[in-house]
């Protein structure tokens, strides 16, 4: 059976998880937190980033230790695999983690952006932001779920 | 006194000669001079009064700066830059020319204060002129200067004719303008005759020695002594007296920097709680921003997880809607059945058949067992996200206020502290003890020369009483010889004066007081509508009554009781004057020393419409002569009819600018417009004359 008791993280945004989790300026208090952050905001946007180069990775333990944290692979999991209600079986938990760390790695590359687009803004600012944002419009995925209603009105499953 | 021609040069803002004719006619007393803020009304009003005395008024800024801006400009290092002001008149039947001039040696880009020097001419009758050696004393002679503020007055400022640097301390009140109004009213003459009689006295005595009666030689010999004494103890009073009010300025002053120094205090002690109340907000600030990044940090990513919930949700319930399959049955059996289209028992499944379509569904719950209970855990905790969701908004937006709160709270204080830092800009508080030490110093020296002031007035009474009682001694004494006898009355006789002249000063200061109170009455009721009355004491200081005391006065009503002071004064030393002639007393006729001009800046100062056209009317009929400097806004209408009526002749103050910025102005009189602000290539003001 297939499992990891650990999740990796970008190594292509080293600099930018350490200065997220920076003692004084940083907005997270730790990595998990920095990442879970990061795959919420790669999930709403709908982007999954692949990648090969990973820095020391991290115990998953430490996220289900959180508040949702011990959900929240299932919940990616969940929501990225619609059609699949098996994607929730302990043995796919490797396959969880993976889409994880890829929405991760496209948050991080997100927040990368808004970064230097806006970097007269400190990254409390920043995340707040995209926290106000979050709570207060729906996701981007609407649009999506139009195009679901569409398919499904067309009787095609998918 | 009448004034005839006031000549600028180079003085302050009247650039090279500038000429004003004030000569007036009967029934036509105004000379009026238009300007504009900052044209040089002022700097005229001070022109005489300069011309006069060599002082400006305190209002005056920049007294140092007496030669022309640009004058001074185009003098040449170690050359010779100069200013005057030269004032011709009339008293008496004699012309004088005043003239009060500067004179530098240029050797600092900026000027500095000088003295000027003054040179006094007269004029006599037969057209001689003689310059007068101490020509200040006898200025002060026909105008002192303790009423200076009477006849060269800014309306502005009148309020301050009754208060302030006319009254000086241990002199008793209003002395200056006591001492003056009886220089004007020719009272001093009796006054100094009283001071002399006594010495004339004792030079007769002096006649007598020893050998002819040297018992009256004794008596005479002691009141010597006696009056050297007192004498000596006047002069010992006044020492004191200036002594008492030099500690007692010093006093003030050191008052003055200690008032600033205790405020500065409670200052100190404000900015300190003011330091501690930006502290503790700064304080709170952070801890608002740690809360907020523990909010951010811990739950940021819920606030991203709308959607994901319901999604999960729906999936979930999708999938129990789905009828359960028994345990046990694995998806993949089911998938083989369909991929056979042969099920177990040997019955044919077909593609499309309604059996197919049942297995088909099941399909997708077959062998979900192991996660089923995921599902159900996820989707379960997907229930309270919503909730969670708007807990972290509440809170961010709780936080966020506060976080605003808190820096609107340190802008305050901050403000308030830099205010604060302001005031206290300046003050040393180590300071304090020093200047409280030398106060004490002072105070205490103060009031030893106040004792010995008093000291020093009881010897002179004591003296005076024991010179009174040798005088009566001396004149009874029983004496020897005939030219003892014969000194005797004489001396007797002078005393007899003395006492005279002392009760007629008493019945004509009386008189004086008295006159010009009726005028004073007489001149205010005509301007004013409230039922107060002005009363003149015995020390002439100048009160306004109503039906239950002491008024209270207005700025307003101030002005027109020094308009009406002013009116009285020169009215009744008219009169005086007059009386003079009548009898013969005056040596020319044509004289004019009971006649004074008043010179006034803004006569309207603050004064409502009314009390303008009033004023405006009654000017003319307080004195022969009045020189008047009127702003654009203070002559219009009805007010500038009247003083129109009086004009003798016009002028206008046009100040040139290099300025082209500024607007060119005009200034409408006798419906015509007369340039009044014009653009040149220097600042300066030029007298011009309006015809009309």
């Amino acid at each position: 059976m297939a499992y990891t008791d650990r999740f990796r993280r970008p190594h292509a945004h080293e600099d930018l998880l350490g200065k997220l989790t920076d003692r004084k300026t940083g907005t997270f208090a730790t990595m998990v937190e920095a990442m879970m952050f990061a795959a919420l905001l790669g999930r709403r946007r709908g982007e999954r980033k692949p990648f090969d180069q990973a820095d020391e990775p991290i115990r998953l333990a430490l996220m289900e230790s959180r508040d949702y944290g011990e959900v929240l692979l299932d919940m990616l999991g969940a929501v990225e695999c619609p059609d699949d209600p098996k994607i929730l079986s302990a043995d796919r938990q490797p396959e969880r983690v993976l889409i994880f760390e890829e929405y991760a790695n496209a948050g991080l590359s997100h927040l990368q952006t808004l970064i230097n687009r806006q970097s007269d803004q400190d990254l409390d600012t920043i995340i707040s932001n995209l926290v106000l944002e979050g709570l207060r419009t729906p996701p981007l995925e609407e649009e999506k779920d139009d195009v679901g209603d569409i398919l499904a009105s067309a009787d095609l499953d998918w | 006194m009448k004034l005839l021609k006031l000549t600028l040069n180079n003085f302050r803002a009247f650039y090279s000669e500038q000429v004003l004719d004030l000569s007036v006619e009967e029934g036509k007393p105004a000379v009026l001079v238009f300007g504009n803020n900052g044209a040089g009304k002022t700097t005229l009003l001070n022109a005489f009064a300069w011309a006069l005395y060599g002082t400006f008024s305190e209002d005056v800024e920049q007294q140092h700066r007496v030669i022309h801006d640009k004058a001074w400009a185009d003098t040449a290092f170690g050359e010779d830059a100069t200013a005057s002001v030269r004032l011709d008149f009339e008293h008496d039947g004699t012309r004088f020319s005043v003239v009060r001039h500067v004179t530098v040696i240029k050797e600092k880009a900026e000027q500095e204060p000088v003295e000027p020097e003054l040179t006094v001419t007269e004029i006599g009758t037969d057209g001689e002129a003689q310059s007068i050696l101490n020509g200040q004393d006898r200025i002060e002679k026909i105008l002192p200067k303790g009423l200076r503020q009477f006849f060269f007055f800014n309306g502005e400022r009148m309020e301050k004719m009754f208060s302030g640097d006319v009254k000086r301390e241990g002199e008793g009140k209003n002395q200056e303008v006591q001492k003056a109004i009886k220089t004007l009213l020719d009272l001093e003459a009796i006054e100094r005759a009283l001071e002399d009689l006594p010495k004339v006295s004792r030079k007769l005595a002096s006649e007598i020695d020893s050998k002819e009666d040297s018992r009256l030689k004794q008596l005479s010999d002691h009141m010597d002594h006696l009056a050297t004494r007192e004498k000596e103890e006047v002069a010992e009073m006044l020492r004191l007296s200036s002594e008492i009010s030099a500690f007692q300025k010093e006093v003030q002053s050191i008052d003055r920097a200690l008032l600033q120094n205790r405020e500065a205090e409670p200052l100190q002690k404000k900015r300190d709680s003011l330091t501690r109340r930006i502290k503790a907000a700064h304080d709170r600030h952070m801890e608002y921003k740690s809360r907020k990044r523990e909010l951010l940090s811990r739950h940021g990513f819920l606030a991203l997880t709308s959607g994901i919930d319901t999604k999960v949700i729906e999936l979930a319930d999708d999938m129990r809607e789905r009828r359960q399959l028994p345990a046990g049955i694995q998806r993949s059996f089911i998938e083989d059945i369909l991929e056979a289209q042969l099920c177990m028992c040997g019955r044919e499944v077909r593609e499309g058949t309604q059996e197919y379509v049942e297995l088909d569904k099941r399909k997708y719950n077959a062998g979900l067992e192991d996660v089923q209970e995921s599902w159900m855990r996820v989707s379960g905790k997907m229930k309270n996200l919503e909730e969670r969701r708007q807990e972290i908004l509440e809170q961010l937006t709780l936080n966020a206020s506060d976080i605003q709160k808190a820096d609107a709270e340190i802008s305050e204080l901050e403000a308030e502290r830099s205010d604060v830092d302001r005031q206290l800009e300046g003050v040393n508080i180590q300071d304090v003890q020093r200047l409280i030490e030398r106060r004490k110093n002072y105070a205490s020296k103060e009031t030893d020369a106040r004792v010995a002031h008093k000291e020093a007035e009881n010897k002179v009474t004591s003296i005076k009483q024991e010179a009174e009682a040798t005088g009566r001694q001396y004149r009874k004494a029983e004496v020897k010889s005939e030219k003892a006898r014969k000194v005797q009355e004489q001396v007797e006789l002078v005393e007899k004066v003395r006492a005279a002249l002392k009760e007629i000063l008493e019945i004509k200061t009386e008189e004086v007081r008295d006159q010009l109170d009726k005028k004073v009455k007489e001149v205010f009721s005509r301007i004013f509508i409230k039922s107060y009355v002005p009363e003149l004491n015995d020390d002439f200081e100048l009160e306004l009554h109503t039906a239950s005391g002491v008024a209270i006065r207005s700025t307003g009503e101030n002005q027109i009781l020094g308009l009406s002071f002013v009116g009285a004064v020169s009215e009744v030393a008219r009169n005086i004057s007059a009386r003079k002639k009548n009898r013969g007393e005056a040596t020319i006729e044509t004289g004019s020393g009971g006649v004074y001009p008043v010179v006034m800046d803004a006569p309207f100062g603050s004064l409502d419409l009314t009390y303008q056209e009033e004023i405006s009317k009654a000017l003319p009929a307080l004195t022969s002569q009045i020189i008047t400097l009127l702003s654009q806004s203070q002559a219009r209408g009805k007010v500038l009819e009247n003083l129109q009526q009086a004009a003798n002749r016009m002028y206008v103050l046009r100040s040139y600018t290099p300025n082209q910025s500024a607007g060119e102005e005009t200034i409408v009189i006798n419906n015509r417009q007369v340039p009044y602000v014009s653009h040149g290539d220097f600042e300066h003001t030029v007298l011009e004359k309006v015809t009309f």
